[in-house]
């Protein structure tokens, strides 16, 4: 049998950590709580009208628009962090990080592994919440929902990448639940304002033609690429 | 370990450094006062807008600082050469600080001048967001205590977050830009419209700032080198004590 | 031939590996030494999991590059921990390493055989006792036939039998070209079998020396 090659062997390990979240349940159940929680809450915060218009009493479209594009994305972000936080935790309890170190692979590959079972984590709570946004603030995205999607996995993209590198630098500290949101919300701020943006004003109802004319695509192209990459290249200085 | 006579000439050049900065740091106080005396006409008085002149340069010296911290993470990650770190090191504590001070001269001069203490401006969003991210440098410096770990980690963040400050700055300008709200404060820093007096005040502070800044990392990293080797100090004196009580265990050799 | 030059190891200030020059040769070594003498530091040293402050160590004639894949997979490593997933089952564990290095299908079976924990196959990992642990550990190690074995501690809480399938599995991979060092603080069970032996004490190499006179040496140092 012939030795598998980079990708496979990629995949193999991020097959490998979702079936270790599907026995554990320690990562992606707390994070799907954590988003109920904080939508719940949300929803108690607001100022709600009888019928279901809209959702904000007495604020116009686009300021509803703005709040949930804001909440949306408040509560991914914070729990992408709790989740990425426990990336290198079923590496570490008993050191399966050494084998995995001396494993044939490139460390670009462990990268990668790691970072394709946070965005499958990630994707997973979005499906949660997306649904509980329509239900809750009787969010409609309508004709936006597809570039809506892809806005979303954009996000996705570079959040997962800027959040896996700094899980693996929190994972080689004394306090790695304290200092990943400390190093990841300045560096993430920049995606998070596109994605809030182009969110906003898909559910106000903008066309997908004038988003990608306001440049947001590009911050996000750009933030994923770069950031993306450089994650993959100095991942493996953080292992070492 | 290091030799004496370099040892000697580099404390020679240090304190040369150390008074061309600060002297030119005085002749830029009176330049500032008594020479760029243009700016006694504008709008809110003298003193407010001289703050400029600590403001700029403050800034310049701050993304000047990240850079070497990006530039000698780059290095530290390649070479794995100490030196390096100490420079990564000392550079984003000085550019904190110089960040800290543009973060407090801003809002002094932009109360009076535009009557609030903060806008959500492109600039001094992105200046408070770099400011945080080096602070987190600062702050993961100061968990780990192996220095080798400590400079790999806070390289990584080096590098990626000075990567980040270009679409920090892209993305910020286009928020504000899509959501115009308020007043768009005027750029302090176009230097287009200074007078003569202006122009000499302001670039002597700029070499000076510069200059300080060269000695504040100069210093740092000898104090870096210096604690380094107290370390090893300690650590010789530490294998000597031990050579001392060294006792014998037990021999599986002695057999076959 | 693994070969260490003045390796110098520190953790904060304390002095782990102090000036270690070694060579050991084919054949299985012991490397002794009460705890914290040092010997777990330069097993992950000689893996390539720890960068020394100072020294080298050379593989063969090449100076030791983890980065190097070839090298990597031609080293088996069990440390302290036992190097597993604890919710994926040992047979699990090792189908991915198995997987990952590119062996024949019944690798995870032969090597279960030999370390007689074929039982357990479906067990999870984190399940096991830690002497079964140390058994499934070592067997990770051996998978994928390394040229150069560091087993650390593989005797820490094995019973008579346990440890009789450790050092038969050890046996067994065994041969020409192959190099292993076996670090344990009771020296008993590896004296038994190992051509040479090191005694490290306080992060340094108090003896060296060849259990087989006349035959070939197996370090000096």
């Amino acid at each position: 049998m012939g030795e598998p090659g980079f990708v496979a062997k990629t995949l193999l390990l991020t097959r490998k950590d979702l079936r270790i979240e599907m026995r554990a349940r320690d990562t992606l159940v707390p994070m799907l709580a954590f988003t109920f929680a904080v939508t719940l809450l949300l929803a108690f915060t607001l100022p709600t009208t009888g019928d279901n218009e809209r959702a904000i009493a007495g604020a116009s479209a686009t300021t509803v628009a703005d709040v949930l594009a804001g909440f949306f994305w408040i509560t991914i972000l914070f729990a992408g962090l709790v989740g990425f936080a426990r990336t290198f935790e079923t590496e570490q309890a008993e050191g399966a990080i050494d084998s995995l170190l001396l494993v044939p692979l490139d460390r670009s590959g462990l990268f990668l592994a790691k970072a394709l079972a946070n965005l499958t984590f990630i994707v997973i709570v979005e499906a949660f919440l997306l649904p509980l946004f329509v239900l809750l603030f009787t969010l409609d995205a309508g004709p936006g929902l597809v570039p809506l999607v892809l806005v979303i996995l954009l996000v996705d993209v570079g959040f997962v990448a800027v959040g896996t590198l700094f899980a693996s630098v929190a994972a080689q500290t004394s306090s790695r639940e304290l200092i990943l949101p400390v190093l990841a919300l300045p560096a993430l701020i920049p995606v998070f304002i596109a994605g809030v943006d182009l969110t906003s004003d898909l559910i106000a109802g903008g066309s997908f033609g004038t988003l990608v004319e306001a440049g947001w695509f590009g911050v996000l192209i750009a933030f994923d690429v770069i950031l993306g990459i450089t994650a993959a290249l100095v991942f493996e200085f953080v292992l070492e | 370990m290091a030799a004496q006579p370099s040892t000697s000439r580099s404390s020679r050049n240090l304190r040369v450094l150390g008074v061309a900065a600060w002297g030119l740091l005085g002749l830029s106080l009176i330049f500032i006062f008594f020479v760029a005396r243009e700016a006694d006409d504008y709008p809110g008085g003298g003193p407010l807008q001289r703050i400029f002149y600590f403001h700029v340069p403050s800034a310049w010296v701050a993304y000047l600082a990240f850079a070497v911290v990006f530039i000698s993470s780059i290095a530290y990650l390649r070479t794995a050469e100490r030196r390096w770190d100490l420079l990564a090191h000392g550079s984003a504590e000085i550019g904190v600080l110089f960040t800290s001070l543009v973060l407090i001269t801003g809002p002094i001069w932009a109360r009076p001048a535009w009557g609030t203490w903060w806008q959500w401006d492109a600039r001094l969003t992105s200046t408070l967001i770099l400011w945080l991210t080096y602070l987190g440098y600062l702050f993961l410096r100061s968990l780990t205590r192996d220095p080798a770990r400590s400079g790999r980690l806070a390289a990584v963040v080096g590098i990626v977050g000075f990567l980040d400050v270009p679409i920090v700055h892209f993305s910020v300008r286009w928020w504000r830009t899509l959501h115009p709200s308020g007043p768009t404060p005027a750029d302090p820093t176009n230097s287009s419209g200074l007078g003569a007096g202006e122009l000499l005040a302001f670039f002597t502070a700029l070499i000076a700032f510069t200059l300080l800044f060269a000695w504040f990392l100069a210093m740092r990293v000898r104090i870096g080198r210096l604690a380094d080797e107290v370390d090893r100090l300690e650590i010789d004196a530490g294998r000597a004590s031990r050579v001392l009580t060294t006792e014998a265990t037990e021999v599986p050799v002695a057999g076959t | 031939m693994i070969e260490t030059r003045a390796l110098t190891v520190v953790y904060g200030r304390t002095v782990a590996l102090d000036g270690i020059d070694l060579s050991i040769g084919e054949g299985i070594t012991g490397l002794f030494g009460q705890n914290g003498s040092g010997k777990s530091t330069l097993l992950r040293v000689l893996a390539g999991l720890l960068r020394p402050r100072s020294g080298m160590v050379t593989i063969g004639d090449a100076p030791l590059d983890l980065r190097d894949e070839r090298f990597r997979r031609r080293l088996g490593y069990a440390g302290h921990d036992s190097g597993l997933y604890p919710h994926l089952t040992v047979g699990e564990n090792l189908d991915l390493f198995s997987s990952l290095y590119g062996c024949p299908e019944d690798a995870t079976d032969t090597i279960l055989e030999r370390v007689r924990l074929a039982d357990r196959k479906d067990a999870r990992a984190g399940e096991l006792s830690a002497g079964l642990k140390r058994r499934a550990a070592v067997a990770r190690a051996l998978l994928h036939d390394p040229d150069i074995l560091l087993l650390d501690e593989p005797y820490a809480n094995l019973d008579d039998d346990g440890a009789a399938a450790i050092t038969a599995a050890i046996e067994s991979w065994r041969g020409p070209g192959k190099t292993g060092i076996v670090a344990t603080h009771g020296a008993k069970r590896v004296k038994a079998y190992a051509d040479a032996g090191v005694i490290l004490t306080r992060g340094t190499v108090t003896v060296a020396g060849s259990y087989r006179p006349g035959g070939k040496r197996g370090l000096d140092g």
